[in-house]
């Protein structure tokens, strides 16, 4: 593992193809969380999003020999991140908890059957400001509601690049759409996010 | 000439004109001309700044949102529906450029080894041909030496033997006739040709 951690992806890739394990739980580890991160704020469910990210990687494994390094790995991986989340959008599966309801997440406390005082979350914050992570929690939902009232396809490419940080080139490769559509699209995702989280903004 | 109307028909044609740049402003995407001109512009257009300065705030607040996690347990689960997963077979390795450095090292002494058993071989197949094999030693087969004295007395002996049926050993005869061909010299050894013994002994019946 040790060595693994000095590999770039591309010599990952090639020690996958030959059944290195280490190699395919190095890869999982670098990018598991940004795929998560994506792909929870694309369907809105922390539970879907888990098992979609698990279905990423299950199907970068047995494509590997695909790879043709053409894209880089996390391109490739949001790739398939994106087009599971297609297909899971397709075959109905949003669910109230991910658009208008409950939005889980590890900086909040559980929403359980015992009321607001039910057992927090087992995460350490040495942190812990209740009011702060209150806001952050508000915020984050309301973030969420604001996305799922976006277009899939607005709500692609302002997560890609302002959530995930990709450049404008990166999203184009993602999404493999021109270039100007990703401008175009972000242009409008963020004139309706404006609205929608207005109150939230600085200024 | 109104030069404030101008003013304002100059700066609402260039709102028109940024509007749809406002966001690649913001993300610094512009070449530096056109950045410049809408940096500009903003000075003096109190629209377009609030309009650049709610898009800040936005990005801000999306750059900033809560990064969501994985569970604890993703990475146990993912390694279970890998190990069930049919095993793959592994394609053969192509050459990266890390190994490429190593094989060319790898590589010249064997490459050497190679050219020195090749060279080997070569030498070794032209001595074997020019040397020709060496044919197995057969057997020395002496010289059949028939002494002139021990052929006349086989003819005689032969002869007495045959003497009333002189017509039925056309051998005999034969080997009478050719006695008197052949000059034998009695006081040598006589190395008889395979034909000649044959002839004097009817070896072609």
């Amino acid at each position: 593992m040790v060595i693994c951690l000095s590999l770039s992806d591309t010599s990952l890739i090639e020690r996958c193809r030959r059944n290195d394990i280490a190699a395919f739980n190095e890869i999982v580890g670098r990018y598991k969380n940004k795929i998560y991160n994506y792909v929870y704020r694309m369907v809105g469910s922390s539970e879907d999003a888990e098992d979609l990210t698990q279905e990423v990687f299950v199907k970068m494994y047995v494509a590997l020999d695909s790879f043709r390094n053409q894209s880089s790995l996390s391109t490739w991986l949001y790739r398939i991140a994106g087009n599971l989340c297609i297909d899971a959008h397709r075959k109905n599966t949003r669910r109230e908890s991910g658009f208008g309801g409950a939005v889980t997440s590890l900086n909040g406390p559980v929403f359980s059957d015992e009321g607001e005082d039910g057992p927090a979350r087992d995460v350490a914050d040495s942190t812990y400001e209740p009011a702060k992570i209150l806001a952050q929690t508000e915020l984050d939902a309301k973030i969420q509601v604001a996305l799922s009232k976006l277009p899939e396809k607005m709500r692609t490419v302002v997560i890609l690049h302002d959530i995930e940080g990709l450049q404008y080139e990166e999203v184009a490769d993602v999404l493999n759409c021109p270039l100007g559509t990703v401008k175009s699209r972000l242009f409008n995702a963020r004139t309706a996010l404006r609205q929608h989280l207005g109150p939230y903004m600085e200024g | 000439m109104n030069f404030e109307w101008l003013n304002q028909q100059k700066r609402q044609a260039e709102c028109q004109l940024f509007a749809a740049k406002l966001n690649e402003y913001v993300d610094g995407d512009l070449d530096r001309d056109l950045a410049w001109r809408i940096q500009n512009h903003i000075a003096v257009c109190s629209s377009c700044e609030e309009q650049v300065a709610s898009l800040r705030s936005l990005v801000r607040v999306l750059n900033n949102a809560p990064r969501q996690e994985v569970s604890s347990e993703f990475a146990s689960i993912l390694e279970a529906r890998i190990a069930g997963l049919p095993k793959k077979v592994p394609a053969e390795a192509p050459i990266t450029q890390d190994h490429a450095h190593w094989l060319t090292r790898i590589n010249v002494p064997m490459r050497l080894t190679g050219s020195f058993a090749a060279a080997a071989v070569f030498l070794f197949g032209v001595v074997f041909l020019t040397k020709g094999p060496s044919n197995p030693p057969t057997p020395t087969i002496p010289p059949v030496q028939i002494h002139s004295a021990n052929i006349s007395d086989l003819v005689d002996q032969h002869r007495a033997q045959s003497a009333g049926d002189p017509l039925s050993d056309a051998s005999a005869q034969l080997l009478a006739s050719s006695v008197d061909t052949i000059k034998v010299d009695p006081t040598k050894n006589h190395h008889l040709s395979d034909d000649d013994a044959a002839m004097m002994l009817g070896g072609g019946m």
